[in-house]
């Protein structure tokens, strides 16, 4: 007996450190490597305290959990915690699966099958736009199916009926996840010879979804059977999409084979070898698996995507310079985000050519298309340059792409504030308000809204107004130049907007305007004419017999004098054959405008979208 | 027996009767202590008066409302902790709400008794406010009146955030104005989240026939409804490669008129940043019996852009709305640009006469022009008595809700004679839809804060003269303050919609019906027109002045 009880203490032990080795890991993989709060770039949750917003969810199944995920992801303070928190839902997946299987055998020979979900669920959030309502509804569901498991009575009629009602609850609200308790529970039936019970679960509770969604609910059949069971966005790899269902369906085949004798035997034998020796093996096996699935599904470029999103908004220009060689496409988003790092570092027409800019003006100024994609980030780029109605044109754009997230809600407020909005403005304070942890701020800007002389001497703002039109211009079709000449005449110490004017020049060719403004850096302040504009105004003097080239003597630095001769005499070695100087010219000049004008300047911009549409 | 003996009765919940008698009696002195409800300042007549009416919000006072409206609701904006409001009639009991913070919800049934037996009479409220010190005070009536005309009991609207190019969440609701239910007619959440809905008309304020448009994904086509059955059809021909949209039913109920061709969105640097342009619009007649498409020459010109059509009740005219084509605002600047003079459009308000018999149009004439009013005139809508047209019109353009100065305007079609809406706003007021009996106008209004637009209900005397407007009345009364969608294309209608939001999305999954091109179209209009349908591209170099 003590025996026996030593036995049993010792393989808690073992599954215990087991456990604890894998969460651990998995803790340290989201913390060190994951950082779970780019999930909330990702998906940003939109959560508002008031009983409107939580009636709305009560209306389409599943919508109690999308509630639930959003509430629990505004605690997400830091990646500690976020880390933690997904660490302990994996757990407590893992925990209900072992009880389930628990349930179903009477040996176990695997001691390692509960931690595969939480191997999978590790693998699909390392992909940030895994929704965290999927993870929230199995365990709901598991709950569920545990407790009834475990409770409910074994007569046919109220066993079927409890199961019934806890199926329509479950659906209500969790969604099409409602499916991981209604197939576990009837095949389990069914095999336990429970046929009623077992058939109302398997055959009438599927169409269920169908029922709701053409009577009750207003949602497709498609939603009313998929939400947060699938996710069909993931497209790294598509197996991510219905792994976790494919999972415990796979282990429900596994648990119903183990019922055939012959295969008893053959975990009997498993049984039989020592228990260190099958937890080593299972979690070498576990671990490895998880690596390979992971690699395979890792999705780097969302990571730095989303990480260079968030050094925006924390203005972490620097962190942005750091990652962007790491750049697995060309993407204008990228571009641009990493030329606003520039300017903000005071690089911008100094360094911008020492990283590709391969998509000329379309990576400075995004075009209609890709503004589209990524409004939020468009309206911050004009935020900062002080073009406000376009920032609230983008904002619009990104309210309707997010929902009216806190970031969003105080833009738009701010922007109706500044415009003289304040009516429009106060109910977007109201709503921030609203959001947990905002309050303070939406009084603030409350109380600024209703004090107009407290606002004009508010110096958050009063950079922002200095640089706001006061003549109305109609812009129409992509974002351009004009933009940017429409700041720089509302306000010529607008340095934002003309940095980005002459790098708009610079990316597009257009060497003389850059010559056209040389006063105007004087006038700014400028100590010293920029880098690439220095090498612009010697390609100019090359390209203009008739300018007099004594104006650039004290403007070009004696090295970028140097330097051009150097890049002419490489060219003349190749006697003019691009192609053939093209490595050498970018082994020594890869940093300068010659080598983009000669090399990596796109022919034109796009085709200017029309806009046509209809409301 | 042994309790008796013992001088106690017991409960059936095992309390004897003394100790519930003294846990009542505690309960009622608390309740009187708590309860400050339980006071009524209303009836002393010591209560100082404050001089003046208090601030409600919503402004219901000094209002004509229909005898079948939904509560009006209201908060009232003053300090205190204690607010009670009688509101009387000349007939029937008086309606008592109390509130501790100011919110008013007057009970449903009452509020229909007391309208209902007070038809034509005044509507009185009383306000009594308590302050921090507990010192009552009285304030100036509010007044209404109880119209005699009832209002159609429901408006169909769209509903969706203040956008600009992209949408999530779109659909059309039916609200009913008796009291505070919300139906989904359709919703983009049935579909892809992708559909745009607009354009819901209805065939003389009825259910009977009625149509909803639906664009982009998974289908633009229009939902054409008969007698609850849905069909979706396609309107887009050779002629028009754009559905059509502003629908208008001719009330024999086989013809629709739509404007065809897609507007173009700008944006202002300055005030409100978003605008359209038409670059170029015909009419089309949509024949239900036939499935045809077509036009005329004097609703599709080559010259003119034509917009916004609107049946006379008997059928035999079609008013609309016309200006000259894109082009012709396009001028050289003195550095040679193109530039795009926008603010110099107008539209002038046309009519054509149309026999139902024999299908043949007449001569336009134009019934008001833009030069000699000044403002471009968008919106016609004629009464159902035939009696008067109101119209929107600001200073430029078709599309006023984005125009701050967009007013509405009735045109008396007896006299000739038009006027300034008493209803209007320094804001814009938009859409607007007549009631069956032609005494209630819905209409949109940016009125109060300039960016979401909100229903409004006017009442429209015989002569033709609004009355103070109110906003559609919801239960909470401060609905309206954070709520961040807008209502638009408000259409009132008698009787719900029968067709269930699913069988719609069904229509819309299904495969669309095409519509036929009148062979005629193609032989009266010339060739080139035929071909090349209707759109004046804006290049980017060519900018748009204001001037």
């Amino acid at each position: 007996m003590a025996i026996v009880n030593k036995n049993c203490t010792s393989e808690k032990i073992f599954i215990g450190i087991q456990e604890f080795l894998v969460l651990a890991g998995c803790f340290f993989y989201l913390f060190f490597f994951v950082h779970p709060l780019l999930m909330l770039e990702a998906l940003p949750p939109v959560f508002l305290t008031d009983a409107n917003f939580f009636g709305e969810f009560l209306k389409i199944p599943g919508g109690v959990t999308d509630w639930a995920s959003a509430f629990v992801q505004q605690f997400w303070f830091s990646n500690f915690l976020a880390a933690l928190f997904l660490t302990i839902c994996f757990w407590l997946v893992a925990l209900l699966t072992k009880a389930w299987v628990a349930m179903q055998i009477e040996t176990r020979p695997i001691y390692t099958l509960h931690l595969i979900p939480a191997c999978l669920l590790l693998i699909l959030y390392s992909q940030y736009y895994f929704p965290l309502s999927i993870l929230l509804a199995l365990i709901v569901n598991l709950s569920a199916l545990n407790c009834f498991l475990r409770w409910a009575p074994e007569q046919q009629v109220p066993r079927a009926a409890i199961g019934l009602v806890l199926s329509i609850f479950l659906f209500w609200i969790t969604g099409g996840a409602f499916f991981v308790f209604v197939v576990l529970l009837g095949i389990n039936d069914l095999f336990q010879k429970r046929i009623a019970h077992g058939l109302v679960q398997i055959l009438v509770m599927p169409v269920l979804p169908y029922a709701a969604s053409a009577t009750v609910f207003l949602i497709t059949f498609k939603e009313a059977y998929c939400h947060n069971l699938f996710y069909e966005s993931v497209t790294n790899f598509w197996l991510n999409s219905f792994i976790l269902p494919v999972f415990f369906l796979f282990l429900l085949i596994i648990l119903l084979v183990s019922k055939i004798s012959v295969v008893r035997t053959w975990f009997k034998k498993i049984s039989a070898i020592a228990m260190v020796w099958k937890l080593t093996a299972g979690f070498l096996l576990l671990v490895g698996g998880t690596f390979l699935f992971g690699q395979k599904s890792y999705n780097k470029t969302a990571y730095i995507l989303l990480q260079i999103d968030r050094d925006v908004k924390e203005s972490k220009w620097r962190a942005v310079l750091d990652l962007t060689p790491q750049w697995p496409t060309m993407n204008p988003l990228f571009i641009s985000q990493t030329n606003l790092a520039f300017y903000k570092s005071g690089l911008l027409l100094d360094r911008m050519f020492a990283y590709p800019q391969p998509l000329g003006t379309l990576g400075l100024l995004m075009n209609f298309d890709w503004c589209s994609a990524c409004p939020e980030e468009t309206g911050n780029l004009y935020w900062m340059l002080g073009l406000v109605s376009e920032c609230q044109h983008w904002t619009h754009e990104a309210f309707e792409q997010k929902g009216c997230t806190p970031a969003i809600l105080k833009r738009l407020g701010i922007i109706y504030m500044l415009k003289g909005d304040n009516e429009a403005a106060e109910k977007y304070f109201l709503n921030l308000k609203n959001v947990p942890f905002e309050k303070e701020t939406a009084e603030h800007l409350l109380r600024l809204n209703a004090n107009p002389s407290e606002l004009a001497s508010d110096p958050e703002f009063s950079d922002i107004r200095a640089c706001m039109p006061v003549e109305d211009v109609s812009l129409t079709g992509n974002p351009s130049l004009r933009q940017l000449e429409i700041l720089l005449k509302r306000n010529p110490q607008n340095k934002m907007a003309f940095e980005y004017m002459i790098a708009y020049n610079l990316l597009d060719g257009n060497v003389a305007a850059i010559a056209n403004d040389l006063p105007d850096f004087r006038t700014l302040g400028y100590a010293q004419i920029p880098m690439h504009v220095q090498e612009a105004l010697l390609v100019f003097a090359a390209q203009t017999p008739t300018f007099d080239k004594n104006q650039l003597r004290n403007m070009i630095q004696q090295r970028t004098y140097d330097r051009f001769v150097g890049f002419q005499q490489v060219m003349l070695k190749y006697q003019g054959h691009k192609n053939s100087a093209k490595q050498e010219l970018y082994d020594q000049y890869g940093d300068t405008y010659w080598y983009y004008l000669v090399y990596a300047k796109p022919a034109k911009r796009l085709p200017e979208n029309q806009n046509g549409h209809q409301h | 027996m042994q309790n008796l003996r013992s001088g106690y009765r017991k409960t059936k919940m095992g309390i004897n009767i003394k100790m519930k008698n003294f846990i009542l009696g505690f309960l009622f002195l608390a309740l009187l202590l708590v309860c400050p409800g339980c006071s009524r300042p209303e009836k002393g007549t010591d209560i100082p008066s404050a001089g003046r009416q208090a601030v409600l919000h919503p402004d219901f006072s000094g209002i004509t409302i229909p005898p079948n409206i939904a509560p009006l609701n209201f908060f009232i904006k003053e300090a205190g902790n204690d607010f009670i409001v009688l509101i009387h009639s000349t007939h029937g009991d008086p309606i008592r709400v109390q509130s501790r913070t100011g919110s008013i919800q007057i009970p449903l049934d009452s509020w229909k008794h007391l309208l209902a037996e007070n038809v034509g009479q005044p509507l009185v409220v009383n306000i009594f406010v308590k302050d921090q010190h507990g010192q009552w005070a009285r304030f100036d009536s509010v007044v209404d009146h109880i119209a005699s005309e009832n209002i159609d009991s429901y408006v169909v609207y769209r509903k969706f955030g203040p956008l600009f190019n992209q949408w999530k969440k779109m659909g059309i609701f039916e609200r009913c104005v008796e009291n505070f239910d919300v139906t989904t007619v359709m919703f983009n959440q049935l579909t892809t989240y992708k559909n745009c809905m607009n354009c819901h008309n209805f065939l003389q304020n009825g259910t009977e026939r009625w149509i909803l448009h639906m664009r982009f994904d998974p289908g633009t086509a229009m939902l054409l409804t008969i007698n609850n059955k849905t069909t979706k059809i396609d309107t887009r021909t050779k002629f028009n490669k754009s559905p059509g949209g502003y629908p208008a039913w001719h009330p024999s109920g086989n013809l629709i008129a739509f404007s065809v061709g897609p507007p173009t969105q700008y944006f202002h640097t300055t005030g409100e940043t978003r605008d359209e342009l038409d670059r170029a619009l015909d009419i089309v007649v949509y024949d239900i019996r036939t499935n045809t498409i077509s036009t005329v020459p004097q609703l599709a010109s080559k010259e003119r852009v034509e917009v916004w059509p609107a049946w006379t009740p008997d059928g035999k005219y079609l008013y609309f709305c016309s200006a000259p084509k894109l082009d012709t605002f396009f001028v050289k600047t003195k550095t040679g640009e193109d530039t795009l003079e926008y603010d110099k459009i107008q539209y002038d308000l046309m009519r054509i006469p149309y026999n139902d018999q024999t299908g043949r149009w007449g001569n336009l004439e134009t019934v008001l022009s833009s030069k000699e009013f000044g403002l471009s005139i968008m919106e016609p809508k004629v009464s159902p008595d035939g009696k008067f047209l109101i119209f929107t019109a600001s200073h430029y353009g078709s599309f006023p809700i984005f125009h701050h100065d967009a007013d509405l305007y009735i045109l008396d079609l007896t006299t000739g004679q038009h006027t300034k809406l008493a209803l209007n706003s320094e804001r814009a007021e938009g859409y607007h839809s007549w009631s069956s009996n032609s005494r209630w106008l819905v209409f949109s209004s940016k009125r109060e804060d300039g960016q979401f637009t909100r229903l409004y209900l006017s009442h429209i005397d015989s002569l033709g003269n609004a009355l103070k407007p109110f906003i559609l009345p919801q239960e909470d009364p401060l609905f309206y303050d954070s709520f961040l969608e807008i209502y638009n294309v408000p259409e009132f209608i008698k009787e719900p919609i029968r067709v269930s939001p699913q069988a719609l999305a069904k229509a819309e999954f299904s495969d669309a019906v095409a519509a036929k091109l009148d062979p005629q179209v193609l032989a009266s209009l010339s060739a080139d027109k035929a071909k090349s349908p209707s759109v004046v591209p804006i290049p980017s170099h060519k900018k748009m002045n204001k001037h």
